[in-house]
């Protein structure tokens, strides 16, 4: 039955309780977001230029050991060489899938058949970051197999310190691809999104570096993004700074992603 | 407003006593909504697309698979059911709209605009859907439409706004007779003779008769009992009449209730 009156109305966030349901449905919207994915061409693209990214770390070297050689001699070494490249597939992976997956449903009008049903909008949000988180760390998981890979083959031992450089990477995923998902709130084509994600975290962070660089040289500016990025690889190394960056990332990661969160409550059709 | 897609600026809207605007989930619990012509997931097939929208609502495997089969039978998509939507007509694609609102046994089922952006064939199609949803079952189906022969057709209670106001809510017969008469139109296999429109005006009940080009039009009491005399009447009048229907009038009070309106 339906009823109707007409007496003032305040808008308002309504119930953001997260109930055992919710969290089932997220992971059903998770699940249906990944089947996209991986039945689209993206995901063919990405683990492309991943490889891509991989080969010229191991050919190269190989390529010009006399230059190589003395600085991937040891396990760490060849990890942190390789590490290097994981901000960027993060980057990609942000670009191709996060930046696509709330300003899709938009334009291609499905948020007919997904908003109407009885599923609160945060389950959305939460299945759609979670499936976009998810879909970056498998290629991420996949290079560190292959870096592991390359460092026994050369080395005969893999470091232990590669899980460091995972759980920072891990954290650089939520940062970008939080970002990405705030530009996916807010934009209104998914081409437009994606070009946002990827100029604004690959350049803003590297201008203002390179600023603030030459305004106070050898300052610690830990609190930006390229700065944070740098110890994917550098926390392979001896000197390991761990809190710092994952603030960065955390920060960089939630900020946007609550705004991108409470701008999608309030969003209209 | 009534499936959450857009906020309100005062009112309230209750389906099943649940505030839409304070708890959505729970209102629309139990609802099933055809909203325009929604795009699908194209990677999807029927199946898929009914599986994924029936685990949403909390559906087992089992019960999504028993509902599926008999709901693509009831809008007439088992061809297609393994097939990607992707490749589908809009005339298919809204059928298979109109299924997935039934996915869950829903108690209402809300249809805005439902044979919208359709060619002719996708509009007749649906129609055809859509005149047997409520066969034998127990569900409430809301549909908002422009076309007001489709209202007639299809539905037995309309309400009618204007700028954002309700003016009327009826069912169709109390709508259609709100002028106290029917106008009901003859069909003959000749061009009526003033003889023909004079046999006509002399059945028992008919306020007046007269010629509208090749037709006659018939005007008398809104009673239904009056319909049916002047049916069973003009049959036996020998005038070569072939068909006979009722003109739209839910379109004429319509058109007067916005005027009165203005």
């Amino acid at each position: 039955m339906i009823t109707m009156s007409n007496t003032d109305y305040k808008p308002g966030m309504g119930k953001v309780s997260i109930t055992g349901d919710d969290l089932r449905q997220s992971l059903v919207i998770a699940k249906n977001e990944m089947r996209k994915f991986m039945r689209g061409r993206k995901i063919l693209l990405f683990i492309l230029l991943a490889a891509l990214f991989l080969a010229l770390n191991i050919a190269l070297p190989a390529l010009y050991w006399d230059q190589f050689g003395s600085y991937l001699s040891t396990p760490e070494e060849i990890m942190s060489w390789n590490a290097g490249n994981i901000s960027f597939i993060a980057l990609i992976g942000a670009v191709l899938f996060a930046s696509f997956t709330i300003v899709s449903e938009f334009e291609e009008r499905t948020y007919l058949l997904l908003f109407t049903r009885p599923v609160k909008k945060t389950t959305i949000f939460a299945g759609k970051f979670l499936a976009c988180y998810a879909i970056t760390l498998l290629v991420v998981l996949i290079y560190y197999g292959v870096s592991a890979v390359h460092s026994l083959v050369l080395e005969g031992a893999v470091t232990s310190k590669t899980f460091a450089s995972i759980g920072m990477a891990m954290a650089d995923i939520f940062a970008v691809s939080g970002l990405a998902v705030f530009f996916s709130t807010i934009s209104k084509k998914g081409s437009i999104s994606a070009l946002m994600t990827f100029f604004l975290v690959l350049m803003i962070p590297s201008i203002l570096s390179g600023i603030l660089w030459v305004v106070q040289p050898g300052g610690d500016y830990w609190y930006l993004l390229n700065v944070a990025e740098g110890s994917i690889s550098s926390v392979i190394g001896p000197a390991m700074q761990i809190s710092k960056p994952l603030i960065t990332f955390l920060l960089w990661g939630a900020v946007p992603l609550l705004a991108g969160w409470l701008i999608f409550l309030r969003k209209e059709v | 407003m009534l499936t959450h897609l857009i906020n309100v600026t005062s009112g309230e809207a209750y389906i099943n006593g649940v505030d839409v605007m304070r708890d959505p989930k729970g209102a629309l619990t139990g609802v099933g909504t055809v909203v325009e012509t929604p795009e699908f997931y194209t990677y999807l097939t029927p199946v898929e697309t009914f599986e994924l929208l029936g685990q949403l609502i909390g559906m087992s495997r089992e019960a999504i698979s028993a509902q599926t089969s008999s709901i693509l039978e009831m809008v007439k998509m088992t061809e297609w059911a393994e097939k990607k939507i992707g490749t589908f007509s809009k005339g298919m694609r809204q059928r298979v709209a109109l299924g997935q609102a039934f996915l869950g046994e829903p108690s209402v089922i809300i249809l805005d605009e439902p044979t919208s952006g359709l060619d002719p064939r996708g509009m007749a199609e649906m129609r055809d859907v859509l005149k047997n949803i409520r066969n034998g079952k127990d569900v409430t189906v809301v549909m908002s439409s422009h076309m007001l022969h489709e209202v007639s057709d299809l539905c037995d209670r309309v309400a009618i706004l204007n700028h954002g106001k309700l003016i009327l809510d009826d069912t169709i017969d109390a709508v259609t007779s709100r002028s106290g008469t029917r106008q009901i139109i003859i069909k003959l296999d000749h061009v009526p003779t003033a003889d023909d429109v004079a046999k006509v005006a002399a059945i028992p009940g008919t306020l007046s008769a007269s010629r509208l080009g090749n037709e006659i039009e018939a005007k008398m009491s809104s009673e239904r009992a009056r319909s049916r005399e002047l049916f069973e009447a003009v049959s036996n009048l020998g005038i070569g009449a072939y068909n006979l229907y009722e003109n739209e009038s839910l379109e004429a009070t319509y058109l007067s209730l916005i005027k009165e309106s203005r």
